[in-house]
């Protein structure tokens, strides 16, 4: 029998001892300096950058999660192609302005920008760095659950869950010790490659099992109807995962750091362009071919596993070994993306709350020492909640609630970046209001109240509304600090040339 | 309130017919989607073509964002990432000038990110 746990043990060690390699040659290239130590020396390009997007993008979330979902929930699941080419045009009008005021002003984490922009308050550091930490947990949990998933699926037996969990989490750690963000970045460029074909040679099986693609989705239409229909009413929730992940995507804590390790614009702009192409058509597209057309193959899942484990039922179904290299996949997705919540959660917490507020001249290899602790600790953390109760929900949601929770950072980046009435105190209530309610209503019965959407869009809202009332009350950030920030955008973000000679110039005043 | 509202050219929507022509195409795309999402057109559990109604007509509005998407790379965003790395590079040089006329010490000034907010 092909399909066995030392089989896939095999295959795991094999793909460890190449990631390794890499992060031995990523430590003796390393610095010590938190530049290079978090943002990769702020010296990516355009190959390296796209694939550690791409990578820490599609983590399990899209990789598991896209086709579990696509079968459990189909149409249901659409609005995920809108976030896949709608999010990169946030880069550009976000995350250009994120890199040159980080490339300025020396920039690392979150909290540098909004607490240096808010007149130095560290009241406000600090809350923009525990609101960070606390939504890259579920994030980083869904990675563990979904790999454990895929191993479910594959073996069949619910008891490889933790060994799942333990499994991915030991090798994040061997490779995260040594090598740094550098290692994190070419490590997701690799494992980019790796999944990206597992997903097309997947979806092409699946329409391959199916008679063809025409066959496949008759079938799928017959077996589950209500699946691909929208209805009136009902659709508030395909709105919400919408304008969640479009919106917050960008402002989650690690992918913010990914506009900082661009080498130049040109970088941030063509990932920008690709990473939302590739995404849609390569990814996208085949967990749509895998989740929907799969559904007519697999009917009903296996007593003990999940939607999420869907491609290596799949796989143990039709071709058990493909289970095997499906199962090393996902481990290669959820690394790639742990592994960089990890170190972006160690940097803010060191940078942020242990540093900034209370030891200002803590040197630089002293802050990488105590962000090796750090990253100790939050993946204890992380594997305590993976595996109990809390992070029996599916993928999908919990990832979900835990990106929401970066909508509440929208109105204050705006208005630092547009808004010359912005205030220090407008940014700190909203924060701390919009955090709050988050927190109830994503964690509480009192979410199932509101009607229509759910909770993260009114969080949004009365983020803003207290921003924007709070902001308009109290005194605005000095005029000083706010020229140094709008001096850099006025000249960064002026387009001198016009795009051909025969178009008029584009209007940047 | 201070004063500099005059000093906003940090739109990103180009007032040409290039720059509309994109804008316009991206806002059909979104009520297109919707009007489907909200079961009024191609939201019936039927094929069209080779696929369900819904995927096609979803997709295929995607892929008309995409078109949007890379075009504004080329016309807006290339070129601004073209003048924006002209903008780096002046700052870098005159920086690296400034230190070779200093007293020799040659110290970056303190990145703003390590600045204590005390003004």
């Amino acid at each position: 029998m092909v399909l066995t746990f030392t089989n896939i043990a095999l295959a795991l060690g094999a793909y460890l001892v190449v990631v390794l390699g890499i992060a031995y040659v990523a430590m003796s290239r390393l610095d010590v300096t938190p530049d290079d130590y978090y943002l990769a020396g702020r010296g990516l390009g355009t190959l390296v950058l796209t694939g550690t997007v791409l990578a820490t993008w599609f983590s399990t979330f899209a990789f598991l999660g896209g086709p579990g979902t696509f079968f459990s929930s189909g149409s249901g699941w659409l609005w995920f192609g809108l976030f896949n080419i709608t999010g990169p045009i946030l880069i550009w009008v976000i995350g250009t302005r994120f890199w040159l005021l980080g490339r300025k002003f020396g920039h690392v984490t979150p909290s540098d920008l909004l607490a240096q922009f808010y007149e130095g308050d560290d009241s406000i550091r600090i809350i923009v760095a525990v609101i960070a930490i606390l939504a890259l947990v579920p994030y980083s949990v869904i990675q563990l659950t979904g790999a454990a998933q895929a191993l479910v699926g594959a073996l069949g037996a619910q008891q490889y869950f933790s060994t799942g969990v333990l499994l991915l989490m030991g090798m994040v750690a061997l490779y995260l010790f040594v090598g740094g963000l550098r290692a994190v970045a070419w490590i997701d460029t690799l494992q980019a490659v790796i999944f990206m074909p597992a997903l097309i040679i997947t979806a092409a099986a699946t329409v391959y099992w199916a008679g063809g693609l025409s066959a496949g989705w008759s079938a799928t239409l017959a077996e589950n109807p209500e699946l691909w229909t929208f209805s009136a009413g009902g659709t508030g929730s395909w709105y919400t995962g919408a304008l969640v992940w479009t919106m917050a995507w960008v402002f989650i804590p690690h992918m913010w750091q990914r506009m900082l390790m661009a080498k130049n614009p040109k970088v941030i702009a063509r990932t920008a362009a690709v990473s939302g192409t590739v995404s849609l058509w390569v990814i996208t597209f085949s967990a749509l071919l895998i989740g929907g057309i799969g559904s007519s193959l697999i009917t009903e899942l296996p007593d003990g596993t999940a939607a999420d484990g869907f491609m290596t039922i799949l796989y143990a179904e039709f071709l058990p070994v493909g289970a095997i290299i499906i199962t090393v996949a996902a481990f290669a997705a959820g690394m790639s993306t742990i592994s960089s919540q990890i170190l972006t959660t160690s940097s803010i917490f060191v940078r942020d709350i242990a540093k900034k507020p209370f030891k200002p001249n803590m040197d630089d290899s002293k802050e990488a020492r105590l962000g090796r602790y750090f990253t100790i600790f939050f993946s204890l953390v992380v594997v305590g909640i993976a595996l109990s109760p809390a992070a029996e929900r599916a993928i999908i949601p919990l990832a979900s609630d835990g990106v929401a929770l970066a909508l509440v950072y929208i109105p204050c980046v705006l208005g630092m970046l547009f808004w010359d009435e912005a205030s220090t105190a407008g940014a700190k209530w909203s924060l701390i209001i919009g955090f709050v309610f988050l927190q109830i209503a994503i964690w509480t019965p009192i979410g199932g109240i509101f009607p229509v959407f759910g909770p993260p869009v009114y969080g949004l809202a009365l983020t803003a509304v207290v921003y924007y009332s709070v902001s308009k009350t109290t005194a605005s950030v000095p005029e000083e600090r706010q020229a140094a920030y709008r001096e850099i955008l006025i000249k960064g973000m002026r387009i001198e040339n016009p795009p051909t000679a025969a178009d008029p110039q584009p209007s940047d005043d | 309130m201070n004063t500099l509202s005059e000093d906003k050219p940090f739109r990103f929507i180009p007032k040409t017919a290039v720059g509309k022509g994109l804008l316009g195409l991206y806002l059909l795309s979104f009520v297109a989607i919707a009007l489907s999402v909200s079961g009024m057109i191609f939201s019936d559990a039927k094929m069209l073509g080779p696929m369900p109604e819904v995927v096609l007509w979803a997709y295929f509005w995607y892929g008309i964002i995409n078109v949007v998407l890379l075009g504004t790379y080329f016309y807006l965003f290339k070129p601004w990432s073209e003048a924006a790395t002209e903008y780096i590079n002046a700052g870098s040089k005159a920086r690296i000038k400034t230190q070779s006329r200093g007293s020799g010490s040659g110290d970056d000034p303190k990145p703003a990110a390590d600045m204590k907010g005390d003004d």
